[in-house]
């Protein structure tokens, strides 16, 4: 248990989730694209696709064993909340960094699923850019066939 | 004209142009590092190099202009190459080629998007592009849009 009362994994299960983002990880740099770990105090400033590993026991919805966001520039994003800062929440560049989170989601479950991975846009309304990592293709299906006799 | 016709080179662009794409060209590396993806300028620095990442290149010629390109890991694009140079089925290609063609269709196709809305003219180049993904061939400068590589500097805020 958690302090908040929310249960986290078993080390069993998040060895398994951790070894899905080492995947994940690995298919997306294949690609060419920068990937990392997200939440380590050493990418914190990277740009690429931040992959995370999801602590909670349970994962809904709208959430995965493990997720993938792409990460722009600090540059970016600094301009982006400057104009927030500023007072002006409609500037195209407060909107900017999510276009391009838009246009490399499509990008990323491509990848990830022609390289094995099975992938997903995220279907929260918080994170509408984020990816959603299911599993890989040759992880067992979740519900056992039924027997032939 | 300083072309020599026992070589058959096409025919160079006045350097207004040259110099035009060039400038061009540096705007579209300064947006793709903002995106964070990397970037290489081969054709300055004796390339290309074939970095993971996009490589921006500026040809000289009339029918020329700024293109870029996405490059895997060799790790990947060194079988599918292999594979594809042994000559492949094309209704049917193996695996590696299929995932490297993959891949790369997604890259050109969220380049295009994201230069597009970045504000650059684009469009998918013609056979005399040697196989390159994308034709950058203007900026409309949106006055609405900061810059965001030059902060400070925002347009319409004083």
């Amino acid at each position: 248990m958690s302090d908040y009362g929310f249960a986290r994994a078993s080390p069993e299960v998040l060895a398994a989730r951790h070894e899905l983002a080492d995947q994940v990880i690995r298919a997306l740099q294949r690609a060419g694209l920068p990937a990392f770990r997200h939440g380590a105090p050493e990418t914190a400033h990277r740009s690429g696709a931040a992959v995370h590993v999801e602590p909670d026991a349970e994962t809904t919805p709208a959430s995965a064993p493990v997720s993938v966001s792409w990460r722009c520039d600090p540059a970016m994003i600094e301009a982006a909340v400057d104009a927030l800062t500023a007072g002006d929440p409609t500037a195209p560049i407060v909107r900017y960094p999510g276009t391009i989170g838009l246009h490399m989601q499509s990008a990323l479950i491509d990848i990830l699923l022609s390289s094995g991975v099975v992938a997903k846009p995220d279907n929260d309304a918080m994170n509408p850019d984020h990816v959603l990592v299911i599993g890989t293709m040759s992880d067992p299906p979740p519900t056992p066939a039924p027997e032939i006799p | 004209m300083t072309d020599n016709p026992r070589f058959d080179l096409p025919p160079k662009a006045p350097p207004e142009i040259v110099d035009a794409r060039q400038a061009l060209a540096e705007r579209v590396c300064r947006e793709l590092r903002l995106v964070g993806f990397p970037v290489d300028r081969g054709d300055l620095t004796g390339g290309p190099h074939y970095l993971p990442g996009v490589d921006v290149h500026v040809t000289p010629f009339v029918d020329g202009g700024v293109y870029a390109n996405w490059h895997t890991d060799a790790e990947l694009s060194g079988p599918a190459l292999d594979l594809f140079a042994q000559g492949i089925d094309y209704a049917n290609p193996p695996p590696a080629v299929r995932h490297f063609q993959t891949v790369l269709n997604q890259m050109q196709a969220a380049l295009m998007a994201i230069l597009a809305s970045a504000g650059f003219e684009v469009e998918e180049p013609d056979g005399h592009a040697h196989g390159s993904m994308v034709l950058v061939t203007g900026f409309r400068p949106r006055s609405a849009r900061p810059d965001p590589a030059r902060p400070g500097k925002r347009d319409g805020v004083s």
